[in-house]
Parts: C-alpha cells; structure tokens; sequence
C-alpha cells in the first residue's frame, strides 16, 4: 500500500515537472550532496572527494550543498523534503541517525521513515589514550588505576553527546567502574589537554588522536575487530569482547526516492570511493573507505542502532 | 647559522615563480573576501580547497596561507570604512579606525593598519621561525584553571573598551557573556535560551551580532542623524601620516606585535584576546586616554599590529604540534592531511622544504600585501566620497549576502536585522557594544574551562589559586580592576564636588 | 520628582529585564552544584550579577537630583525602513532569488534616505546587482540561487 502511494506520487510529480515516469530511472541532474555541517570538516571533504568522481560516473552536474546548523540537524530535516527522485543526497553519520533520535524529545526527522541509505562511504575506530607520562599502559592497567584513584577518575570526550562519550561510558560498564566524563570543544583541545597531562584518559576517533603528537600520547586500545596500528592491541584482545564499536559517514536519500535509482546511485557511490585516487586521500585522513551497497549500509545503521541506543539510554544523557 | 641555511632554502622554495603566483592569488583572494563583510576566511578556503588538491603541496599551503593573512588585511579596511566588523579582531579596529575615517583620516588609518600589520607579519615570522618549538610548550601549561583566570583577566581588560560609565560597561559584559550562553552548551549538550529554535542550538552567529551592533545600528543612526557624512571626501588629505601621527603610532605598533605575537600562540582565545589587550595597553598607557574612542591613531595601530601578529604566530601549534588552534588553521590542516603531510613536529624534520618555504612565503606575502593595499588606500578612501544615500544600500547588500553564505540561511540575516534593533536600542542608552562583543566571545570558553576546573578537582576551587600561572591572572585581574575603576570613582567624586 | 538621569533608569531597566529573563529561564535547565554545574548554573549567576547591577543604575537614576541627560530621542523612520528591508530581503532570497532580491533590497533601503530619487535609486540597484552577480555567483561562485526557484513547493 505504502509503495503504491509512493510510485503514484512519484509519477505524480515527475508528469508535473514533465518526465515519462518510464525515465524516472535516470538521474535528473544537477544532483545535490547536503552536507549538514560547515564547509571544511571531515564530512564536507568527503563529500567533494565523492562529488568529482560522480560527476564523470553519472554524467551529472554535482554540487556539494553546505547546510550547517544545530549539529546537522538542520541540514538533515532540510534534506527530507527535497526532491526525492534521486536528486537528492545527505552525508549523515551515528550522531545524526543513532544519537540524536534518543537525546532529542522532539526531532525534526525520522531516521527510519524519512530517508533511506544508499552507502557507507567509511568507517574508522575509536581508541582510550593517556598522556605518555601516565604509568598505565594496558587496558587491565587502567581499570584498576580508575579502581584506585576514583577522584581523578576523569575521561575526555571531544563532545557531550558524541560517539567517544558513549564509548567512555561503553569501557566504563565493561569494566564495572565509574568514570567522570568531561567533554571538550572537539578533538584538537582534548589532545592538548592529554599531552599537558590536563586530564588522564582521553577517548576519541583514532586518527584524531594519532595525528597530532604521536610520542605525546600512548593509544591503550582500539575498538575495531581487528588492529588499527599493528603494534595496538584491540579490546577484544585484551579481555573485553564487549568493548566494540566504529564510526562512519554513510550516503542517505530521502525516503521515496525509488529503488532503481537508489541501487544506481550506490553503484556510482561505491565506484568512485573505491577509486584509487579517493581511497587514497580517505586513507590519508585516518579512515578505511568502504563504499558498500544500500543493504550493507542499512544493516550497519541497525546494527549500531542495536549497540548504542541501551548504552544512551542508560546514561540518562538528554539534549534538550 | 643553521637558521640561515634554512631560511636560504626556504626562500628558494618561495619565491620560485609558480609558488610566488600561488602566494600572490592567496593574498589577492585574501584580500577580497576580507573587504566584503561577512565573508571570512573560512567559507573561503573550503570552497578553494578542493582546486588546491591538485597543487603541489607547498603551492597549495602558500595559498591558503595567503587567503588567511590576506582576509586579516582586507578585513581592518571594512572596519575602519564602514564600521563593518567581519571578525571578533576587527571589533576593536572599529572603535578609533572609523572615528578617524569621518574626520577625513581613514586614508591614515589605513596606512597604519597596513605597515603595522606588516611590521607584526615580519616579527612574528622570525618568533615563528626562531621560538616556535619553545614557544609551543606554553600551550601544555594551560589548563582549566589558567584558562579561565586568563578569560577573565581579558574580560576585567575589556571595560576599558568603552569610554563611558563603568557600570554600564560592566553591564554590557555581563550581557555579552549571557548571549554567549545562547546555543548547545559545550559541557552537557544541553540546549540552552534557544527557545526551540533549531538555528539557535549552534549559539547566536558572531557574524550576525557584530553586523548587527555594528554595520547595521551605525546606518541606520547616521540616517537619523541627517549627517552629511558626504563631508568625508572634503579632506581625503592624502594617506600619509603625519609626523605626530607617525611618532605616536611606532611605539603602539611595537607593543601590539609583541603582545600579538605572544598571546597568538595560545589555542582558543589567544588571538581573540591579542587586538583588545593590545587596545587596552594603549589606552591605559596614554596620557589622553579620552581621546581614545574619537579616533586616535594608537588604537588602531596597537591591535591592528597584534592582530596580524598573532595570526602569524597562531601557525606555532600547527606546524609544531599539530594541533590547531582555530578553524582556518584546522582546515589548513586537514589540507596537509590530504596532501599526505601529518601536521605536527615532525613536519621540519621531514619536510623542511614546506616548513621553511611556508615561513618564507608568508614574509615574501606580508610584502606582497603591503605593496598591494597602499595603492589600493587611494580607491578605498576614494570610495567614501560616493553619496551615502547610494553607499548604504550597497553596505546592507554585502552584508546581507555576507550572512546567508555564513551558513547557506536565511535565518542569519532576519536575526540580524533583530541585532540592529538590540544595537539601536543600545546606543539610544549610551550602552557601548565593545565589551559586549569581548564577553559574547569568551564567555562559554570561560564557563567551560570554570565548570572542567570544578569537575576535574570534584568541587575544590583551590585549583585556581595554587597553580601559578592561575593565580597570576588572577591577581593581574584584580589590579587591573583597581586600576579601572579607580580613575571612575574619583571622577565621579569630583563632579559631585562641583555640584 | 524630577528623574535625574533618564538613560541610566533605562538601561537599568534593560539590565534588570535580562538578568530576570536569564535567571526564571535558567531555573528551567538543571542547575547543579559547585562540583557538578549544570547548564543552568552559571547563566543563573550571570542574571543574577545582572539583575543586580541594573537594580543599582535605576536607583542611581532616580535619585533626584539636577536633571542630566535627556530622554532618548527617536526617529522610528529609518529603523523602520532599514529593519524592514534586511527582514524582506531574508524572506524573498529563497524564493525570488538573488536578483530580485538585491534590486527588492536596495529601492526600499533607499526609502530612508532624507531624498529619495527613483531614477538614482534604480540605476544603484542595477549596478549592485550586476557586481553582486559577477563578484559571488561567476567570481567567487556561491552557491545562492539566481532567479526564482522553479521547483514545485515543497508539500
């Protein structure tokens, strides 16, 4: 019922601006990236790596549309409503589709209703990190150094209500202890703090934390399956099984953009980040390129839907 | 000698034609978008920087770099033209640089802004390229608690700001600090006064407040005024400096560069707090400070000078530890992460070309920039001499653009318009704006760093006191405050008596 | 009686109404301890300092005393128009797109002008429109749009 209401609004739509609903397969140009952050972050750079390559792929003027505001909410409820005929694209990651629909009492968008994955363009992983002057050196270490100092118990976060907050709190149950979590104003100012031994424990997206002073700070663990760095334990390695998690930047279309289109664009999507030259420049920014098909993507979203939501939950953090 | 050597190979670097291309387009860019208000930096090199991709990668930071300081020189001629300020650090250039403009000497103080900036660009190269592995260290020492003692060092500076009353300046601080509070609080996520807006979660657009308080409150009170402001072009009086002018103006240039140059390197605040401590030095240290305000040449060779010094010495963190200390620098460095160049200490050792080709380069810009602007003063100043009645038209349609490509919204600019109305209000009171800005901008930095001091120390705020380089602003703070008030309260006394 | 110095009973007024603002909304989120602040906690204090220092300018103000200082004078035109113009403009860039709007903006703002001359005033608006265009949408390319949007609006 819910498809046939679609299709009739497709065609309703495409005959009203003028197409054979027969050719709503081929992409009306010029298609849109929204970014929903400021030009120049990690998302942004992602989403021109991608643009250039589609271009050629589809055939199609690209353009990256930056529409920043309210930690991407803005941009994401502005994506809903465009068109959805494949013109339409959102650059989305864990804080919009898994955080914010648990912290937020009224969200302006639906996840699950309002859009529909297309790819995950790359993943990468967290770590816990302590400044290189600290005496703790493995993960056992530092649990019963959080055991014995409870009132410098204290991990960094580069933001209240982002993945490495919840991650904290993720090693923290784990492990059975307490930490106090404080947060920073993103990633550079908690790796200063780390390194001037400002605060003990730091966790954050894996490159964030390795880019800066390497020698300055020693990676405990990182959280993938498998190794990050070859000479860094994961978790699981180190007896946490349960400690276990990534982030990602995944592709979305509004919710009725047709099947067809969506398999054509995640075709074109996985194509370009998998080309040498943009697999390369991810690499080069600390993340793994994946480029994966619609169905991987909507399991990926489901499944950390799965990890994250009880862990929020429990922690009673609320945004508004 | 070792220094000489490397300079000699950085030069070779730089001035090689195509990067002197490079560096002239940044610095031309720079220039531009620097002039048209609201349009920063930021929004600038991120649509650049996907051409830069394709540069080698000395090429492409030479540029970047250039739009950087170029935005930094075009951003103090808005200022002192239009009272338009595009960034927190052209607030102060504002106050006496648009004073002097409407007595006919904005072709002056456009001089100076540039030879001082570029006597600032040229010091703190040589800070960058001698100090900048000591200097970095600084950066690890603050904490929670020097932060926030230094916040308020800054704020309990900012009073000197406004020329009136105190407790109205106290008052506007106050203000400022609580507008800073509007948006997602940093600590909790919590939202905050946005009263369900979602525009608001990310806080009240600097841009929006300033053009507002600004830009917008000065036309529409010059319309009211029914002033001729057209008498501006009777004396363009050329823009060379006077010999009074010249010789008040060197000491003030010194002192900005090196409180520029040393406040620059500290991450966050630093470079806010350079041009309003150096503003404030100034006034302090005059023996007329009433005369600041009205357009004295001090106050905008001071905090001009400090204000391109610390943009150049805000390049230690990066390049030494990696670490950047604002936004224009963090895309800069997501550009060298690009190119496959990790930004952090090891960038001299294994890169010296870049490091040492990047320092020359941004000497070889600074001269660039300065050759390119003293000519441009004629056509600036000449700009002044159009009618207003034409002029603020064109002054709201920049702005206006201006704003909506902050974010690509609309919102930016109607809130805008409500800032205007607040600024009109404002001065109807004899309410000054400065100070307000200063508290907007410091005030959640501040409230961060006071809330991690407590958390951290569970709620013991001996934390502030024992560390000594907390303490130090701390006691700074209250001298200052002593010394602020003191010159009011006498003041006042001695009116009373005449009454 | 006689208020001695208007502006300052005004500001204070000013002053006492955002602090009180700030402090009854502040009560709202959680406001915490010393250890542990809440969001609430420093905006409370911040009203609170506020409140306080407008309280003491309106008491200041009124004391009676030789009047000085007068009562703000206002010309509501040109705020109005001003105001207005910047507001249209945020309304009809959408959907009007950057051409019209710029034109749109630039005749009303010239309504608060002392003299307003039509042929002046479009012949400024015609030229603004071209720089704008060539320096954002060629030069700098911007992503604003141009005309009026032709999508059908949004449901």
């Amino acid at each position: 019922m819910r498809r046939l209401r679609v299709w009739v609004l497709v065609t309703l739509i495409a005959g009203l601006i003028g197409i054979p609903p027969s050719e709503a397969q081929e992409i009306k140009g010029p298609i849109k990236i929204i970014v929903p952050y400021p030009a120049g972050g990690g998302s942004d750079v992602i989403a021109r790596l991608i643009a250039d390559k589609l271009k050629d792929a589809l055939g199609q003027t690209v353009i990256v549309e930056n529409k920043a505001g309210a930690g991407g909410r803005i941009g994401t409820e502005y994506a809903k409503s465009q068109p959805a005929d494949g013109s339409t694209l959102l650059v989305v990651n864990p804080a919009l589709f898994v955080v914010a629909p648990v912290v937020f009492s009224k969200l302006n968008y639906d996840p699950e209703k309002d859009f529909v994955p297309v790819s995950v363009v790359q993943t990468y992983q967290f770590c816990v990190s302590v400044p290189v002057a600290s005496p703790i050196r493995n993960v056992k270490e530092l649990i019963e150094w959080i055991r014995k100092n409870p009132h410098q118990a204290n991990y960094g976060s580069p933001a209240a209500g982002s993945l490495p907050h919840f991650f904290g709190l993720m090693i923290a149950k784990a492990a059975g202890v307490e930490m106090v979590h404080s947060s920073y104003n993103g990633s550079g100012p908690l790796v200063t703090a780390l390194i001037g031994n400002q605060i003990p424990i730091g966790v954050d997206a894996f490159d964030a934390q390795t880019a800066y002073h390497p020698e300055k700070i020693r990676i405990l663990a990182t959280a993938g399956t498998a190794r990050k760095r070859e000479d860094i334990p994961t978790f699981k390695e180190q007896g946490f099984p349960e400690i276990e998690g990534v982030g990602w930047n995944a592709i979305v279309a509004p919710a009725k953009t047709p099947k067809p289109v969506i398999d054509k664009l995640s075709a074109a999507i996985a194509k370009a980040v998998q080309a040498p030259d943009v697999a390369e420049k991810i690499r080069s920014l600390g993340s793994e390129p994946i480029g994966s098909s619609a169905e991987e993507a909507a399991a990926l979203i489901r499944k950390d839907r799965e990890r994250w939501v009880p862990i929020i939950q429990a922690s009673g953090f609320k945004a508004d | 000698m070792e220094l000489l050597s490397n300079l000699a190979l950085g030069f070779e670097t730089a001035v090689s034609p195509m990067n002197l291309l490079y560096c002239l387009a940044g610095a031309l860019i720079g220039t531009l978008i620097g002039v048209l208000p609201g349009i920063g930096p930021v929004q600038t090199i991120a649509i650049l920087l996907p051409t830069t991709f394709a540069l080698p990668p000395v090429s492409a930071l030479i540029m970047l770099a250039g739009i950087y300081y170029g935005a930094q020189y075009g951003g103090s001629t808005t200022s002192i033209l239009v009272n338009v300020p595009g960034e927190a650090s052209s607030v102060v250039t504002c106050l006496d640089g648009h004073q002097m403009a409407r007595r006919g000497r904005g072709g002056a103080a456009l001089t100076i802004a540039a030879l001082g900036s570029f006597f600032a660009g040229c010091f703190a190269t040589v800070v960058l390229a001698l100090l900048a592995v000591p200097l970095a260290e600084l950066a690890f020492r603050f904490g929670p608690a020097e932060y926030f003692s230094l916040m308020l060092f800054g704020l309990v500076g900012s009073v000197v700001l406004a020329s009136g009353s105190l407790l109205k300046a106290v008052g506007m601080i106050l203000l400022g600090l609580l507008l800073g509070m509007i948006g997602t609080d940093v600590t909790s996520g919590a939202h905050r006064f946005t009263f369900g807006v979602p525009e608001l979660a990310d806080g009240l657009g600097f841009v929006s407040l300033a053009m507002g308080l600004f830009g917008i409150c000065d036309i529409i009170s010059s319309l009211e005024r029914r002033e001729k402001r057209d008498i501006l072009r009777s004396k363009l009086a050329g823009f060379w400096l006077s010999r009074k002018e010249l010789k008040d103006s060197a000491p003030a240039v010194l002192r900005g560069t090196l409180l520029g140059s040393l406040l620059g390197i500290l991450p966050g605040g630093g470079a806010i707090l350079s041009s309003f401590t150096a503003y404030m030095v100034e006034k302090k240290s005059s023996r007329e400070p009433e005369t600041f305000g009205k357009g004295n040449i001090r106050g905008v060779a001071g905090p001009e000078s400090a204000n391109n010094a610390a943009a150049q010495t805000s390049f230690v963190p990066l390049l030494t530890l990696g670490i950047p200390p604002n936004v224009v620098l963090a895309m800069m460095a997501g550009a060298m992460m690009i190119h496959g160049i990790q930004p952090g200490p090891r960038v001299i050792s294994n890169n010296p070309a870049l490091f040492w080709g990047l320092i020359a380069s941004m000497w070889v810009g600074n001269l660039m920039l300065v050759l390119l602007n003293l000519p441009l003063i004629g056509i600036w100043v000449r700009l002044l001499s159009v009618p207003y009645r034409l002029l603020y038209p064109a002054i709201l349609v920049f702005c206006c653009i201006g704003l909506y490509s902050v974010n690509n919204n609309t919102f930016d600019i109607a809130l805008t318009a409500l800032c205007g109305l607040f600024g009109y209000v404002l001065h109807k009171l004899d309410c000054e704006p400065a100070p307000l800005i200063l508290g907007f901008v410091l005030g959640p930095m501040m409230e961060e760093n006071l809330r991690r001091g407590m958390l951290l120390s569970r709620g013991d705020p001996s934390i502030f006191f024992t560390r000594p380089l907390a303490l130090l602003f701390l006691v700074l703070s209250a001298a200052l405050l002593v010394a602020v008030a003191l010159p009011g309260i006498r003041q006042s006394r001695r009116r009373a008596f005449k009454e | 009686m006689r208020i001695g110095r208007p502006q300052d009973v005004l500001t204070g007024v000013l002053f006492l109404a955002f602090g009180l603002t700030a402090m009854g909304l502040a009560l709202g989120l959680r406001i915490g301890t010393a250890a542990r602040m809440g969001p609430g906690y420093f905006p409370f204090a911040l009203g609170l300092l506020l409140s306080a220092l407008g309280a003491l300018l309106v008491v200041k103000g009124l004391r009676s005393g030789p009047p000085r200082g007068e009562w703000p004078a206002l010309k509501v035109r040109p705020l109005l128009i001003i105001l207005c113009s910047v507001l249209l403009f945020s309304r009809l860039l959408i959907p009007l797109g950057l051409l019209l709007s710029t034109a749109v903006l630039v005749v009303v703002a010239s309504l608060a002008g002392h003299e307003f001359r039509l042929r002046e005033t479009l012949i400024n608006a015609a030229a603004l429109v071209a720089i704008v265009v060539v320096l954002f949408v060629y030069l700098l390319e911007f992503p604003i749009p141009l005309g009026p949007s032709l999508r059908l609006a949004s449901p």
